[in-house]
């Protein structure tokens, strides 16, 4: 009888939340100051809404107790009212379409006249822009879960478009990624929105990114229970507003078919080992991610030594790329032999294009670990339905996926890999000191940026 | 009356330029306490940025002037396609233009640092001083050649002493325009200059609007370049009066070759440069791009595609809108010989680079970067404040060609003045304003700096496409999107290009 009510009321909040967004929209919101009906359904839905965490609390009561007894009729009325309430929401959207076409179909017939059947093909225009108007007008009312998020996790065979796809089919929600540059453009797009943003969540994060806004209280406390499962070594990087979803070392990436080179190197000696034909290309910390990662790596591990190991590899460096995909582009066109990616990145290759030559470096005194999270927004009107796709995106389903279409490990424990990342070596993780770093980042970026301005020759 | 047809213009300019720029000064002034010139890194950054613009012009102008010398003056075999071919180059993407040198220079040598620098930017300036020098040497005043030979100067006398000093303003004036247009430019320096040691302000300019959303960093950036951008205006609008002198033209090619072969061998330099610095990074783009279409998403270029088209098309419309009355007025209605301050007053935008414009319209108008409509709007906005100095030379070619008496007599006849704008002006400007539209389009095609800027959520471009495709492991997508984009732009500016000649003939 339990799981039964649970998934009940579980259905009741989803459907509620979504009916609650679609009456925000501009329009229902206009037509409900006509109709005082649907304001007091509104309203009904708000406090149903508010008293689910207090219902929940009964869920583990024992059957036969007034506790349960309280349950079962909240999850009863709830369901009824939810049905009731989506009738009337439903009423009222086509009431508005009828409306609408109405209008439209009047506005067709003053055209017609007033165009007094000269030219056809103007009619067919005006046909299809009342028809899209009308077809628009409903499509606005379909609830619509926003992902703010960085590129390679949107469009065509991405793991935004596997997550949409997927959890449409589960929750009947659409979730529309909306992409950005970079992870840092996507956060920036939300300062600059504010309260007014649209997105419902940050995804792709990474931890440097969200410690910098940490502070800027954006983001919306999610349940801790919803980071159980996730692997034991991520819990330091998860806070109740960040919630990673894939992890990945920082590393070295090269063509052993094209340059020998020891697999076990030390990050001390690296620039030391490389020929003086070795070239090498790096992402710009100002601009990167990954850039920025591995700046701290080496100013985190080297301490003194970092600025010497800048020195040394200075004139190695065949560019500085803005981002990883130029950088990446430049070692494929096999004018560098080493480019900063992840260890994971070879299994790409091996499983894209059966080729088993490129390899990460293994550094002895570890490598920086990358972690990708997923936040809720404060602003989002949408954090249950927000927080049930956390649950979906940290699901052995998604997280199964994940490995193939983000190249990187999947934040769930216990999660089978493919053969091909089985192989590739999991380096040890160099700890770092958040707090040093926040506080030295733009110094140690400033320092890099003057010492590779000078000419390595 | 006038403000019917100036109206529009400058409210838009004010609106949209000047108002931002100058509260971007007063916000300028009020930030100084933390100078960028107490930061070690960006005093080396505005040496470096001044330094490569520097060279890079005077290489430009040096390019400029050899093809224009070789395509006016001796006439070479197939000139007439290299000076349309560099109207294209100067106005792709410089993404597309970074990606063709990388594959192809960048096969075969090192390219990063001064070299990318200075061939993508002698790639997308060239063609400023092409055009200008060009047009100079066709139309200067030949008869003082003439009777110096006559004299007993010799040619090259004639040439260092007297040809030279006469087209000196279009030498200054393009070195000028390369000048800005390489101190400004971001992609180039992004994808070929290598990192910090080859860094513009324009690049940190970027960074502290985009990345690190600091405004009061970036203001003070974009006041540096605006002033340089200022005083080289004032500078270039001086060299501009100097040039206004009608003369009786002589046509005849005073410098052709006096033997056949020293003309193969012109033709041969031109044509072998021109495919070194030009053509084999274009070639190179169609190779790579042509070698596998499966990887392009169908869907996602429609929709790049019908975005581009839209934002293209708004920009077309408003710039058109905005300038075709402002120049109306002053070749139609204003008397002749008031008209250049007018004209150039149109034209400051393009002395300013346009992060710095769209920064100022950001600052001044937060909400565009916030509201995903009104992002669409400042983008639309931006561009048209570059295209309509850009636009402006063909609409006043095509008023200038255009006689007063129609109207006169149109007048006469009792014509009203929408219908002798509709029967008499709007006909014959028919042309002039097709190939404004084919410039605006392409400029507005290829713009990617103010999509990045104000990104509106989602937003799909060709151009942009190329950036996104390649940050999904998809290169070979972006390689094809580039020939995409480059197909179109090379039709659109066939068709300028011959347009543009329709209309040289016809004044003829």
């Amino acid at each position: 009888m339990k799981p039964v009510l649970a998934s009940a009321l579980e259905k009741c909040q989803v459907l509620l939340e979504a009916l609650q967004n679609k009456s925000q929209q501009k329009h229902l919101i206009f037509w409900s100051q006509l109709n005082p009906d649907l304001k007091n359904w509104n309203e009904t839905a708000r406090g149903y809404l508010k008293s689910f965490d207090l219902v929940q609390k009964y869920r583990d009561a024992k059957e036969g107790s007034p506790e349960a007894f309280l349950y079962s009729n909240s999850v009863e009325s709830c369901v009824e009212f939810s049905d009731k309430y989506s009738l009337e929401i439903k009423k009222q959207e086509f009431a508005e379409l009828g409306g609408l076409i109405f209008l439209s179909g009047l506005l067709f017939v003053v055209l017609r006249w007033a165009l007094r059947r000269k030219n056809q093909v103007r009619f067919g225009i005006l046909l299809l822009v009342s028809l899209s108007f009308c077809a628009q007008a409903k499509a606005k009312s379909e609830p619509i879960l926003r992902v703010y998020s960085y590129d390679a996790l949107t469009g065509r065979n991405s793991f935004g478009e596997f997550l949409s796809k997927k959890f449409f089919e589960k929750h009947h929600v659409k979730v529309q990624f909306v992409s950005f540059g970079t992870a840092g453009e996507a956060i920036n797009q939300v300062v600059l929105e504010g309260s007014k943003t649209k997105a419902d969540l940050l995804m792709g994060l990474d931890e440097v990114m969200f410690r910098k806004v940490q502070k800027r209280d954006l983001f919306h406390e999610l349940e801790p229970s919803l980071s159980e499962g996730l692997v034991p070594d991520l819990k330091k990087s998860t806070t109740r507003t960040f919630i990673p979803f894939d992890y990945g070392f920082v590393s070295f990436v090269y063509d052993d078919s094209r340059t020998a080179f020891p697999k076990k190197v030390s990050l001390k000696t690296f620039p030391e080992i490389l020929s003086a034909q070795h070239k090498v290309v790096i992402q710009d910390p100002r601009t990167s991610s990954l850039g920025i990662e591995f700046l701290i790596w080496t100013f985190e591990k080297l301490n003194d030594g970092a600025k010497k190991f800048w020195t040394a590899l200075n004139p190695h460096i065949l560019t500085v790329s803005p981002g990883w995909s130029g950088a990446y582009e430049l070692f494929l066109r096999k004018q560098a032999d080493f480019v900063i990616s992840y260890t994971t990145s070879p299994a790409y290759h091996r499983i894209k294009e059966k080729k088993e030559s490129i390899k990460p470096l293994i550094f002895e005194e570890g490598h920086f670990r990358q972690v990708e999270g997923i936040s809720v927004l404060r602003s989002s009107s949408q954090k249950e339905l927000a927080s049930r796709f956390i649950q979906f995106v940290l699901g052995e389903e998604a997280q199964s996926q994940l490995p193939t279409y983000q190249w990187m490990y999947p934040a769930r424990k216990a999660v089978v890999l493919p053969r091909e990342f089985q192989d590739i070596p999991i380096p040890k993780q160099v700890t770092v000191d958040w707090d040093q770093i926040s506080s030295k980042k733009d110094q140690w970026i400033q320092d890099w940026a003057l010492m590779l301005s000078q000419d390595p020759k | 009356m006038s403000y019917f047809f100036l109206g529009p213009a400058l409210v838009f300019l004010g609106v949209l330029f000047l108002v931002p720029m100058v509260n971007l000064l007063l916000l300028g002034f009020q930030g100084f306490h933390h100078s960028i010139f107490q930061d070690t890194y960006l005093v080396y950054v505005i040496q470096f940025t001044y330094w490569q613009a520097f060279v890079s012009a005077s290489l430009s102008v040096l390019v400029g002037f050899l093809f224009a010398f070789l395509i006016k003056e001796w006439n070479v075999f197939g000139g007439k396609i290299l000076w349309k071919c560099g109207l294209l180059c100067s106005s792709l993407p410089s993404i597309i233009v970074a990606l063709g040198i990388l594959g192809s220079w960048g096969k075969q040598t090192t390219l990063f640092g001064w070299k990318g620098l200075l061939l993508g930017h002698v790639f997308l300036n060239f063609a400023i001083p092409l055009r200008l020098i060009g047009n100079a040497l066709s139309d200067r005043e030949r008869t003082s050649e003439l009777t110096a030979q006559s004299l007993g100067m010799s040619r090259w006398g004639v040439f260092c002493n007297i040809t030279i000093s006469s087209i000196r303003p279009s030498l200054v004036s393009s070195w000028i325009l390369a000048f800005l247009y390489s101190s400004t430019s971001l992609f180039i320096v992004l994808f070929l200059g290598g990192g910090p040691r080859f860094t513009t302000l324009e690049v940190a300019l970027y960074e502290a609007v985009k990345l690190n959303l600091d405004n009061g960093r970036a203001i003070q950036i974009a006041l540096l370049q605006a002033g340089v951008g200022a005083f080289l205006f004032f500078f270039y609008l001086k060299l501009q009066k100097k040039t206004n002198l009608e003369s009786d033209r002589v046509d005849i090619q005073f410098f052709a070759p006096r033997r056949a072969w020293m003309k193969g061998l012109g033709g041969l330099c031109l044509w072998g440069l021109s495919f070194m610095c030009l053509g084999f990074p274009l070639v190179s783009i169609f190779v790579e791009g042509l070698g596998d279409w499966s990887f392009l998403d169908g869907a996602e270029l429609l929709e790049a595609g019908l975005t581009t088209f839209a934002i293209a098309t708004s920009v077309v419309v408003l710039s058109i809108s905005i300038l075709y009355p402002y120049l109306h007025y002053l070749y139609q209605v204003k008397p002749q010989g008031e008209t250049s301050g007018w004209i150039w007053l149109i034209a400051i935008p393009q002395f300013f680079s346009s992060l710095v414009v769209a920064l100022a319209l950001s600052v001044f108008f937060p909400l565009v970067r916030e509201v995903s409509w009104l992002s669409y709007l400042a983008v639309v906005s931006t561009q048209t404040l570059f295209v309509i100095p850009l636009i402006q030379f063909p609409l006043r070619e095509g008023f200038l060609r255009m006689s007063k008496e129609r109207n006169w007599i149109a007048q006469s006849l009792g014509a009203s003045g929408w219908q002798r704008w509709l029967w008499v002006e709007l006909p014959f400007m028919k042309r002039s304003l097709f190939l404004s539209a084919l410039i605006g389009f392409g400029f507005s095609m290829g713009e990617v700096i103010s999509i990045l800027l104000f990104s509106p959520p989602g937003i799909k471009t060709l151009a942009m496409g190329i950036f996104q495709a390649m940050s999904r492991y998809r290169f070979q997508e972006a390689r094809a999107t580039t020939v995409v984009l480059l197909v179109v732009m090379i039709s659109l500016f066939g068709i300028a290009g011959y347009l543009e000649d329709r209309d040289e003939s016809s004044a003829r």
